[in-house]
C-alpha cells in the first residue's frame, strides 16, 4: 500500500484537481441568469455544473484516502475550510471580465481534461481511473460546445475578436500553471499513480494553438510551464470563498 | 435580448430508440451547429431523448384544423419536382406534435394538402387532426446523422430533484427571523 510521503503526495494532488474543477465551476455559475441568450445560459450553467460534479468525484477520492464518509466529507472540504487551504492554481479563481473571458478559459480547460483525462484512465490507483471515466464522458460535449464558441467569437466581429484576443493575453501565461507539478508529484508518477505532466502540456499546446489561430487570434509566446505549482493568490481565493462559504456559515449544516 | 440571438429553430426530440420523433419546443441559435448544441442543452440533457432534430421555423409550414378549408386542394404536381416533406400533427387531447407519414410533393403548401388527406380518414375523436406542421426532410440537422460532428449520447445517470426537495424559501426566512432574532438581543 502506499507509505506517508506517496500518501501525502497523493491528497495534494487529489485536492488540486478538485479545487481546480470546482472553483471553476463556481467562477462559471456566476453567470447563470446572465448569459448572453437564455439557450446559452442553460448550456453555460450545465457546464459549471458539471465541473462541480467533477471536483466532487475528486473530493470522494480525497476522503477516501483519509478513511471520511464520501458523502458528507465533500461538503466539509468545500464549505468549511479556509481560503488558503485551497489548492487550485489561480487561473481558474480569476474574476470574469467579460463573455468571452470565460467562454476562452473554459475552452482551454477543457482542451486541458481532453488532453489530461484520458491519461488518468491509466492510473493504477483505480478510483482515479474510474473518476477519469465518469469526466472523459461529459468532457467530449464541453469541448464541442466551447470549441464552437471560440470559433464564432474570433471569426465574428471586431469587437468579438478584440474581446477574444485581450482574454487570450489575461489566461495565457496563468493558464501554464495548470502543468506544473506539485512538491513531490514525481513520486506520484514514478508509482504510475498519475501521468507525468509535460507530455500533457505538448499535445495541449499541439491542440489549442493552430485551433486558436484558425479562429483568428495571434497566441503568445510558447507559455513557460512553472516548476513547481503555485497556489492561487490568497486575497482573491479569501474574497471568493467568502462570498462561496456566506449561506453555510450564516447556517452551518442546513439541509437544502 | 434583440436579434442577435439568432433565428428560431424547431426542437424535436425521439423519446427512445425505434420510437416516433415529437416536436419539443423550440431554440435560438445563429446557425445549424449551434442550434443542435442549444437543443440539446435545453431538451436533451436530461435522460429524456435519444436523438434530437431542428429545423429552421422559417421552414415550417404550420396550419390548423380551421385553416385546412380555405386550402387549395392537393392536385397536380405544382410544376416542380418533388421532394419529402415531413408530416407532423397534433391529434385529439394530445399536447405534442407527433410524427406522421411524410410525403412527396413539390411545395410546402401542396405538401400541407396531401397531408391533410391523409388525416382525413379519422374518425375516432382521439385520432382527429388538430393541427398540422409540414417542412422539407432536407431541412433537418439531425444529431442521428453519421456525418453530425456531435452525437449527444443520452446521460441516465444526470438525474435531478424536483423543485419542491429544496426547500429554499422556507429555510431562507428562518434564517433571517434568526438574524433579526439575534440583532435585537
Amino acid at each position: 500500500m502506499l507509505d506517508p510521503r506517496h500518501r501525502a503526495a497523493l491528497d495534494s494532488k487529489l485536492l488540486g484537481l478538485a479545487d481546480d474543477e470546482f472553483i471553476l465551476g463556481h467562477r462559471n455559475s456566476e453567470w447563470t441568469g446572465h448569459g448572453p441568450i437564455l439557450e446559452e445560459d442553460i448550456a453555460f450553467a450545465n457546464l459549471a455544473l458539471d465541473e462541480l460534479g467533477h471536483g466532487i468525484l475528486w473530493y470522494r477520492i480525497v476522503a477516501h484516502l483519509r478513511g471520511e464518509d464520501p458523502e458528507t466529507y465533500p461538503d466539509k472540504l468545500v464549505y468549511e475550510r479556509a481560503a488558503g487551504e485551497f489548492q487550485n492554481v489561480d487561473v481558474v479563481a480569476l474574476p470574469h471580465a467579460d463573455w468571452a473571458f470565460s467562454m476562452l478559459r473554459q475552452f482551454l480547460f477543457d482542451a486541458y481534461e481532453s488532453v489530461h483525462v484520458p491519461t488518468l484512465l491509466a492510473s493504477n490507483y483505480r478510483p482515479i481511473a474510474e473518476a477519469a471515466t465518469k469526466i472523459k464522458q461529459e468532457e467530449v460535449y464541453h469541448l464541442y460546445h466551447t470549441r464552437a464558441w471560440v470559433q464564432r467569437l474570433g471569426l465574428g466581429t471586431d469587437e468579438s475578436r478584440r474581446r477574444l484576443q485581450t482574454a487570450l493575453a489575461q489566461l495565457w501565461a496563468p493558464f501554464q500553471q495548470l502543468f506544473a507539478p506539485g512538491a513531490d508529484e514525481s513520486l506520484l508518477v514514478d508509482a504510475g499513480i498519475t501521468p507525468d505532466l509535460r507530455p500533457v502540456h505538448g499535445k495541449w499546446c499541439d491542440a489549442v494553438v493552430p485551433f486558436l489561430e484558425s479562429s483568428g487570434l495571434v497566441v503568445p509566446d510558447a507559455g513557460i510551464v512553472p516548476d513547481v505549482r503555485r497556489p492561487a493568490n490568497l486575497e482573491r481565493m479569501t474574497a471568493l470563498i467568502g462570498e462561496l462559504q456566506e449561506v453555510s456559515r450564516i447556517a452551518p449544516g442546513a439541509v437544502w | 435580448m434583440s436579434d442577435s440571438q439568432g433565428p428560431v429553430w424547431q426542437v424535436f426530440e425521439r423519446p427512445a430508440h425505434g420510437h416516433p420523433v415529437r416536436a419539443a419546443g423550440s431554440v435560438h441559435a445563429v446557425d445549424a451547429e449551434t442550434a443542435l448544441q442549444n437543443a440539446w442543452a435545453v431538451y436533451g440533457r436530461r435522460p429524456t431523448a435519444v436523438a434530437l432534430w431542428v429545423v429552421p421555423r422559417s421552414l415550417v409550414l404550420t396550419k390548423s384544423r380551421d385553416e385546412f378549408a380555405s386550402l387549395a386542394p392537393a392536385h397536380g404536381n405544382g410544376g416542380g419536382s418533388e421532394q419529402t416533406y415531413c408530416v407532423f400533427c397534433r391529434c385529439g387531447t394530445k399536447i405534442a406534435y407527433e410524427e406522421s407519414p411524410s410525403v412527396l410533393a413539390a411545395t410546402a403548401e401542396q405538401a400541407l394538402a396531401r397531408a391533410i388527406e391523409q388525416q382525413a380518414g379519422a374518425q375516432q375523436a382521439d385520432d382527429i387532426c388538430h393541427a398540422i406542421w409540414v417542412f422539407p426532410a432536407a431541412a433537418i440537422i439531425s444529431s442521428e446523422s453519421p456525418t453530425a460532428e456531435c452525437s449527444f449520447a443520452p446521460q441516465p445517470y444526470k438525474w435531478f430533484r424536483d423543485h419542491k426537495s429544496f426547500p429554499t424559501g422556507a429555510l431562507m426566512r428562518e434564517i433571517e427571523k434568526e438574524a433579526s432574532k439575534s440583532e435585537h438581543a
